[in-house]
């Protein structure tokens, strides 16, 4: 590598972080986010572990360092940093759009070490601060520098280690997915399976590690105890005994820096100037008339549009990974419980069935049309038609999943007076989901566009999203446990009270969400984006 | 009756004066050419005048309806903005349809008016044809027929022959001159002069937000012609912005 690539790439970095600063700084929701995610996280995670880093670092300056300890907080820097780094590689966020530019104006290595130096401690701006006060912690319970250093500098290496390698496996998955022949939802059903797999035999893998005492040990997730030993030779200076083992890790995770980083540098190198990513296989000659269950009415038949698209192009319904994680969570305790296939399975369904109903499509309606507003706000009198599209195609993303899945399950192993039950419930409960979902949509509509699972678009609000798949949890729950103790109990008057007040909930949230969608999008203004 | 009025337009961003004062009095059926240099406030005028955003002061009158209100006006216009309006998953049929759809309109009703703008336009035989996989013009005349297939009375058209080839820009000039003639008002802005030379019936010029002079092309070169008669539009266009470029 050339100095002047550094150069440059220094540049770069200090451009792109510049830039990011200045969005910030100008957008003072983004602001406020910055500040109190700094506050909290910074400030109070610190401080919740303020017990255990005095005694650490009391226990440092002893003579005898606590290598166990010391190889937790090891073990949770360098995942840290090979977090950060995949992600950082599979997102590549940018301010702008100026990859034309700097592909041009500079040589691929320099862009490179300029991304990689600017994403990273973006992403890494976060642990700053808490690092800062636990290393000051550290020196109190300390009462002497020498720990604070040690600490420091055998973290530090682990985490730049564990940032160079992440980078490189994720810069290497980025690559693959590039390479592959693979239709766009080809690409997504392989990431999902890929991550089910590794999630699932995680949680297979937990009960032979935990055993039958149910006491779980780092050591048996570390065989060998490589972080131990990496302990052990970077607090020689503090007493203790450098083990071989150790001094191999500390090789290795000094060779990983420059190794990786060559490998990152070749790999994202080639990357910039492949445009295979431009030429999708799934481009065919087709014009699809509206299925003819859909052809009823304009809003039917805009929903219709909006499933079409998402069929063609799965990257719209990126943000729904959020409820995919939870949905392995669910598949992962299958291995360990197979039993809650048939006992939690249909309601699980159910709830499914209703954060997708909403979530697919309602969560920030305008914000993804953002492009196309200037042809829906000069060709609607109302954006009525667009959001019952909007929630009439997630009606029916939800509803596949809530019956396809809950019915046939719930026939396997339960009551029909039950299965009728939920049947009944769950369209009122996708419906409600659903108006709900545009409400929030309308209270935090997102028009900006931002990088999240390798696509750039105008995301729907993360705390909205959240929101809405904790409140749907709760609600569906509700709704199911109510039905239970209608069937079970049997005590009419009791239920038909219950049953007024959950109706009115949803019948709150949905009427009301879809209202004051249609009233705030109805006078949205391009100056509003 | 004047397809559009305005009276007082001023929009303001913060300190920023974006559109002031605006008096615009364009008759139905004719072409009016809207220019200006870069940042003048063109885009700006034509988002209030199609309900797109609010004016700070003033009122606008868009074929007989208020521009602010959006249910009268959106049956009465097209617009056609610098960037086309198009999804990227859809083919360029699937797209008109949808845009039918957002009217109300079934398709039945202007699919003869929709493939024949096509036709003319040379597009038809990319009709089934993704739009992520248009060039830029194609995009641009998908968008073109968009706006117009509902055969609305005012159209909004932000430099239509951008991306365009000879050819096509030619027939889309025809298109604009053919929708005049059928009594639509077109308001067109573009950069490209000899356009507006060719097929305005009549011109205003924006500078800093403040249209600075008006008329029929003639009378605008007429106005700054110091020749013998060899001034042009873009010579009057240099002329009037000029002045107030050099007070900077």
């Amino acid at each position: 590598m050339r100095r002047s690539d550094l150069r440059d790439g220094a540049v770069l970095a200090r451009t792109e972080l510049r830039a990011q600063a200045r969005r910030i700084a100008g957008n003072r929701r983004q602001l406020v986010g910055v500040v109190v995610g700094v506050l909290s996280f910074g400030l109070l995670f610190p401080l919740t572990f303020l017990g255990q880093v005095l005694s650490f670092g009391n226990a440092l300056a002893s003579g005898q360092p606590p290598l166990s300890r010391f190889g937790t907080v090891l073990a949770s820097a360098l995942t840290i940093g090979l977090y950060f780094g995949g992600a950082t590689a599979i997102n590549q966020s940018r301010v702008g759009a100026i990859g034309p530019l700097v592909r041009t104006s500079i040589p691929p290595g320099a862009v490179v070490i300029g991304r990689f130096a600017s994403e990273s401690l973006q992403a890494m701006a976060f642990v700053v601060v808490p690092g800062i006060i636990l290393l000051g912690m550290l020196a109190v319970g300390a009462g002497t520098a020498l720990p604070v250093l040690v600490v420091a500098l055998g973290t530090l290496l682990l985490l730049l280690s564990g940032l160079v390698v992440g980078r490189m496996i994720g810069a290497t998955i980025r690559y693959v997915g590039l390479l592959s022949r693979l239709s766009a939802w080809g690409k997504a059903i392989a990431l999902i399976a890929v991550a089910g797999s590794v999630f699932v035999a995680f949680q297979a893998a937990i009960p032979m590690i935990v055993g039958t005492s149910g006491s779980s040990s780092l050591s048996a997730l570390l065989p060998g105890s490589p972080l131990q030993a990496y302990a052990s030779v970077v607090t020689a200076p503090l007493g203790a005994t450098p083990q071989p083992l150790g001094v191999a890790v500390v090789t290795i995770a000094l060779a990983v820096i420059p190794v990786g980083l060559a490998a990152t540098l070749r790999i994202e190198g080639a990357f910039l100037f492949d445009d295979r990513a431009d030429q999708s296989d799934d481009v065919q000659d087709e014009s699809r008339g509206v299925a003819r269950l859909l052809a009823m009415t304009p809003a039917t038949r805009v929903a219709w549009r909006y499933l079409l698209r998402t069929r063609r192009n799965p990257k719209l319904v990126s943000h729904l990974s959020m409820v995919l994680f939870g949905g392995l969570a669910f598949v992962g305790s299958l291995v360990t419980e197979p039993s809650l296939l048939t006992t939690l399975g249909p309601g699980a369904a159910i709830v499914a069935g209703g954060v997708l109903a909403g979530a697919t499509y309602c969560l920030n309606p305008m914000g993804d049309d953002r492009d196309q507003l200037p042809l829906i706000l000069t060709s609607t009198a109302s954006t009525k038609r667009l959001l019952r599209g909007r929630a009439i195609a997630g009606l029916l993303v939800g509803g596949v999943v809530a019956f396809g899945i809950s019915v046939p399950l719930g026939l396997l192993d339960d009551s029909l007076l039950r299965v009728v039950g939920r049947a009944v419930l769950t369209p009122l409960v996708l419906a409600g989901a659903a108006g709900t979902a545009l409400g929030i949509g309308a209270v935090a509509p997102k028009f900006q566009r931002r990088e999240y699972m390798n696509v750039e678009r105008a995301h729907p609000s993360t705390i909205g999203m959240l929101s809405y798949f904790f409140g749907t949890m709760l609600v569906v729950a509700a709704g199911l446990g109510l039905l239970w103790w209608t069937v079970e109990r049997g005590q009419l008057l009791w239920a038909a009270v219950g049953w007024a007040v959950y109706l009115a909930v949803l019948a709150a949230g949905g009427v009301g969400g879809y209202a004051y969608a249609v009233r705030r999008f109805d006078r949205l203004t391009v100056d509003d984006l | 009756m004047a397809a559009i009025s305005t009276d007082g337009l001023t929009k303001r961003y913060g300190s920023t004066v974006a559109v002031e004062d605006l008096a615009l009095q364009v008759p139905t059926g004719v072409v009016y050419g809207f220019l200006g240099p870069n940042g003048a406030g063109k885009t700006t005028t034509m988002r209030m005048l199609t309900g797109l955003v609010e004016p700070s002061d003033g009122t606008a009158r868009v074929a007989g309806t208020r521009s602010d209100d959006r249910r009268q006006l959106v049956d009465r216009i097209g617009l056609l903005p610098e960037e086309p309006p198009l999804y990227e998953e859809l083919t360029g049929r699937e797209q008109l349809r949808f845009a039918a759809d957002l009217r109300d309109i079934p398709f039945e009703q202007v699919r003869d008016r929709a493939l024949g703008l096509c036709d003319r336009l040379d597009l038809t035989e990319d009709l089934d044809r993704r739009v992520d996989s248009y060039s830029k013009g194609m995009g641009q005349k998908t968008a073109f027929v968009q706006a117009v297939q509902h055969d609305p009375a005012v159209v909004f058209l932000d430099e239509p022959t951008s991306g365009l080839d000879p050819r096509a820009a030619k027939t889309l000039r025809e298109l604009i001159v053919d929708l005049a003639a059928a009594d639509t008002t077109v308001f067109l802005s573009t950069h490209i002069l000899p356009v507006v030379e060719e097929i305005a019936d009549q011109v205003g010029v924006l500078h800093d937000g403040s249209l600075v002079a008006e008329g029929a092309p003639g009378e605008l070169i007429g106005s700054v012609d110091q020749t013998d008669g060899d001034a042009d539009l873009e010579d009057a266009f240099l002329a009037l912005t000029s002045e107030r470029g050099e007070a900077w």
